[in-house]
């Protein structure tokens, strides 16, 4: 029955759908009003009808609707109340729903918030974005109906099927300790076994953390976020209304987005690194790629669309990066998804492939066709031509380029092994090539460098022309804070590529903290304000100049945080009997013993007790420890952490026999940076993207006589 | 700075793409073309990073493979696994498995596949060796190991990374029969 209202409901979302982007199209073409009207209508409802969707599936999976496959693939009676809920993304089926909400969920709020402002554009928007989720309803309907249920069939066979096949009863599974078998079930009691209950296998261990509970819906909405940008660059392509317009709400869409994939990114770090137990949070692994592609020419169409805000500039460009961002999101949506590439964490091989790969090769296809068509129009005629080479334009596309560049070597590090797999069952190639970390350590330091060259000066140039005297001027004082840094590194023996590393960071950083210096120093001196409000105002008058800033400051503490962790990382490996001890840089770490335990969720805990010691006094108890969650399932190494600014020290347990135990410890300095300066970025994003107090109109006009006067504004 | 008094230069009448004044056109070129070789000489050399895909069968039965750097996929035999704590040194045994995605897809799936492959007599298997190693949570029985290594003249595969799949664990597609007692 549940389940019978959450497939009527999904099916509803998907006709709701389907004829809102219909209408949408009949109104363009016939200039209907109230078709128009109508298809925003229809979107409306179909978003209270997939939440209903997402809601039915919670109760299934609260209550233990087991017959569900889906429920007793992600839920069980002994999994706590909150690992229940977040079920909903915790297998294939489940979180395409959570996925089509959230489409729907960012359709009705640029809805909303922008039906009057742009309203030309909305018809279209209307039409781009419902494609799109009219698409994923399909494959929430016909494809990964996550209610889809198991039904005994007259010949005692097991069927799993989304409707009741002709005389079949509900099949429940029953858990032994050699699998899984179905029953019929009486009462809630499996027929003919006594007092036995029914239960579904649950969450996958590994899924089973904190960082799992918000990591995949933030990166799902930094993912189906870029949907808003993107339907807005193809309105504007439909109806050659190139000009401001789309400009100005895509920044701020794709700002969210980016956001929430920045955040997302952040976040899948921390779970790697607390719950894989490697020691490190970023494996380039393919669908950690996946989502970094789409965050690199993300940001690029970031900076270079100010460009085009500015100066009229770099139209063609800014269309084809959005374009190219939004088509990366599906790509690896497709990775993800389909299992096509090799990763710690895929979903298994699914139906999804087919109908995935046509759509992206759609959405392809229309994006170029759409570009080149209104390129040949002369729609993407810039208003001004680049001139200095130094100018902050030139400086931004230069930046645009290297983001590409990482962009190229990303990608194919990341698909080699399927397209040359294509090219040896083509017989073009011998073999299949796959690429691991050391490619990537190999080539995308050099192309971050200069990124953080760029994001240290590019700011401080002005538009237009700039000379190389006066922009040498002013990035002078970071330049000789930025030598007398390395200058200290090396006496202090530390590594010429390291030192090179850290300076270039560096360098991006102390040009920040400069400009900050300056801004806020002028406003003290010119309206005797104190520090502290000569700074809030500096960031209320100026916020996305000095947003903006905050996030190059985030950058910078990440790229801290990222160098320390590898360029010092040191691991150890060793067993130890009860009272041996083991050295790692300023630390001892003493072994007492081993021990077994039971959680409240009823999992097995086997648990080694380590003291810390550094420099001989301790500092802590750690318990690194494997989880055992029922006998046919993997055991969970979970870290013994120790976090102070300087270091981590993370202690895993990897093998025991008797009371001798094999620990690995690292010693991973800096790395709390890494999380720091996540948390600096999204608080400069937070800032960036915070609605405006004032008329959109007034603050132009007021950017616009500041710019008279301030060259290197905003 | 005022922006009035710019004038439009006759490229900018262009249609699309980035407009740049003749003089300095060169020079954006010049640095686009920098940024490329860069690129591509840094690639070039990751190719050396790349590694061969290559099936347990392929390796062994190539005396070319020896000493190589490749990638390998296989079946992890449960019973073969063995932990020294003392050399730290982890070992176990691998079956050959198909890499053609299709035959994979025709015999039931990976889980079907690495079943089947563990059943077989007479498919091809591989010693693994990994120093200074972990334990794997997902080191188990009829899970897929996907190894980076180098093939030994003993026949001995010494791994430097071990990736490790367990399709069966979570995602059984076709579920069985009901119980007698049902």
């Amino acid at each position: 029955m549940l389940a019978d209202i959450g497939i009527a409901a999904l099916f509803l979302a998907f006709v709701a759908a389907a004829l809102g982007t219909f209408l949408a199209l009949y109104g363009i073409f016939t200039r209907s009003s109230a078709a128009i009207q109508s298809a925003r209508n229809a979107f409306m409802i179909s978003l209270p009808m997939i939440t209903g969707v997402a809601a039915v599936l919670i109760y299934a999976q609260m209550t233990g609707e087991y017959q569900i496959a889906y429920v007793s693939h992600v839920s069980k009676d002994a999994q706590p109340d909150l690992l229940k809920f977040t079920a909903l993304w915790g297998g294939q089926a489940g979180s395409l729903i959570l996925w089509t909400w959230m489409l729907n969920l960012f359709l009705v709020a640029a809805l909303l918030l922008n039906w009057k402002s742009e309203h030309q554009l909305m018809p279209w928007v209307m039409v781009f974005a419902g494609v799109t989720l009219a698409f994923f309803l399909v494959l929430n309907n016909f494809y990964e109906n996550p209610f889809s249920r198991y039904w005994a069939l007259e010949n005692g066979n097991v069927k799993e099927a989304v409707l009741k096949p002709d005389g079949a009863v509900p099949a429940y599974p029953y858990q032994t300790s050699q699998g899984e078998t179905f029953h019929v079930v009486k009462d809630g009691f499996i027929q003919g076994m006594p007092g036995a209950r029914y239960d579904g296998r649950g969450l996958n261990p590994l899924l089973r953390h904190p960082g799992m509970v918000i990591h995949p819906p933030m990166l799902y909405l930094g993912f189906t976020g870029f949907i808003i940008p993107f339907a807005f660059a193809m309105a504007a392509l439909a109806t050659g209304e190139l000009g401001a317009g789309w400009i100005r709400s895509t920044r701020r869409w794709s700002l969210v987005a980016w956001m929430f994939l920045s955040l997302g990114l952040i976040l899948g770090g921390r779970w790697a690194y607390d719950v894989l137990g490697w020691g490190g949070y970023w494996g380039w692994d393919p669908v950690e790629n996946s989502s970094l592609l789409p965050w690199l020419t993300g940001t690029a169409f970031l900076h270079s669309v100010m460009i085009q805000e500015r100066r009229g500039m770099l139209k063609g460009w800014n269309m084809a990066m959005i374009m190219l961002t939004y088509l990366l999101v599906l790509f690896g949506t497709v990775a993800t998804r389909t299992g096509l590439l090799s990763s710690v964490h895929t979903f298994a091989q699914s139906p999804l492939s087919i109908p995935m790969g046509i759509f992206l090769a759609l959405t392809t296809l229309v994006c170029v066709g759409m570009f080149i068509w209104r390129g040949s129009q002369g729609k993407f005629q810039n208003d001004h031509a680049l001139e200095g080479l130094l100018s902050r334009e030139s400086l931004f596309l230069f930046n645009n380029w290297v983001f590409l560049a990482l962009t190229v070597v990303v990608f194919w590090g990341t698909w080699s092994e399927l397209i040359t797999g294509f090219a040896r069952d083509a017989g073009l190639m011998r073999r299949t090539i796959t690429f691991g970390p050391e490619y990537y350590e190999m080539i995308t330091p050099w192309l971050f460098g200069i990124l953080f060259i760029l994001m240290g000066v590019a700011p401080l140039a002005a538009w237009r022309r700039a000379s190389a005297q006066k922009l040498g001027r002013s990035v002078r004082v970071p330049i000789v804070l930025t030598t007398i840094l390395s200058v200290i590194l090396l006496v202090m023996g530390i590594g010429a590529l390291t030192t090179l590393a850290v300076g270039l960071v560096a360098f991006a950083g102390f040009a920040t903290l400069v400009e900050f210096y300056k801004g806020v120093s002028a406003r003290h001196q010119a309206h005797r304000e104190n520090w502290l409000v000569a700074f809030s105002r500096l960031f209320a008058r100026n916020r996305r100049r000095y947003s903006g800033y905050t996030i190059h400051l985030g950058v910078v503490v990440i790229g801290i945080g990222i160098i320390g962790s590898t360029a010092f990382q040191e691991v150890r490996q060793m067993t130890l009997s009860p009272g041996d001890t083991l050295d790692i840089g300023p630390y001892t770490l003493q072994y007492n013993r081993l021990f077994e335990a039971k959680a409240v969720d009823s999992r097995d805990m086997m648990i080694a007790e380590v003291t810390l010691y550094r420099d001989g006094r301790k500092v802590d108890d750690l318990r690194p420890r494997q989880d055992f969650f029922d006998p046919r399932q993997n055991p969970m190494t979970i870290a013994g952490q120790h976090s102070t600014i300087e270091n981590d020290v993370y202690a895993l347990l990897t093998f025991w026999e008797n009371d001798r135990v094999t620990l690995r410890v690292y010693r991973n300095p800096l790395v709390n940076f890494v999380w720091w300066g996540g948390l600096i970025l999204i608080i400069g994003t937070v800032v960036a993207v915070w609605p405006d107090p004032e008329p959109e109109t007034v603050r132009k006009v007021q950017t616009m006589r500041r710019s008279a006067y301030a060259p290197a504004g905003d | 700075m005022s922006e009035i008094t710019w004038v439009k230069t006759p490229e900018t009448a262009k249609a699309a793409g980035i407009h740049v004044k003749n003089r300095s056109k060169y020079l954006y070129g010049l640095i686009g073309i920098g940024l490329l070789a860069v690129v591509a000489f840094l690639m070039y050399n990751g190719l050396a990073a790349g590694r061969y895909y290559v099936t347990v069968s392929e390796l062994v039965s190539d005396q070319d493979n020896i000493g190589k750097k490749v990638r390998v996929a296989g079946a992890v035999d449960g019973n073969t696994i063995v932990f020294n704590p003392e050399t730290h040194q982890l070992t176990f045994t691998v079956v050959n498995i198909p890499s053609d995605s299709d035959e994979i897809k025709e015999a039931g799936g990976l889980g079907a596949v690495l079943h089947q492959a563990l059943q077989d007599p007479g498919a091809t298997r591989l010693n693994i060796v990994w120093n200074n190693a972990e334990v794997p949570d997902l080191l188990q029985h009829e899970a897929q190991a996907i190894m980076t290594g180098t093939l030994q003249e003993d026949g001995t595969f010494v791994a430097e990374e071990v990736l490790l799949k367990c399709p069966t664990r979570y995602s059984d597609e076709v579920p069985g029969q009901v119980s007698a007692q049902g």
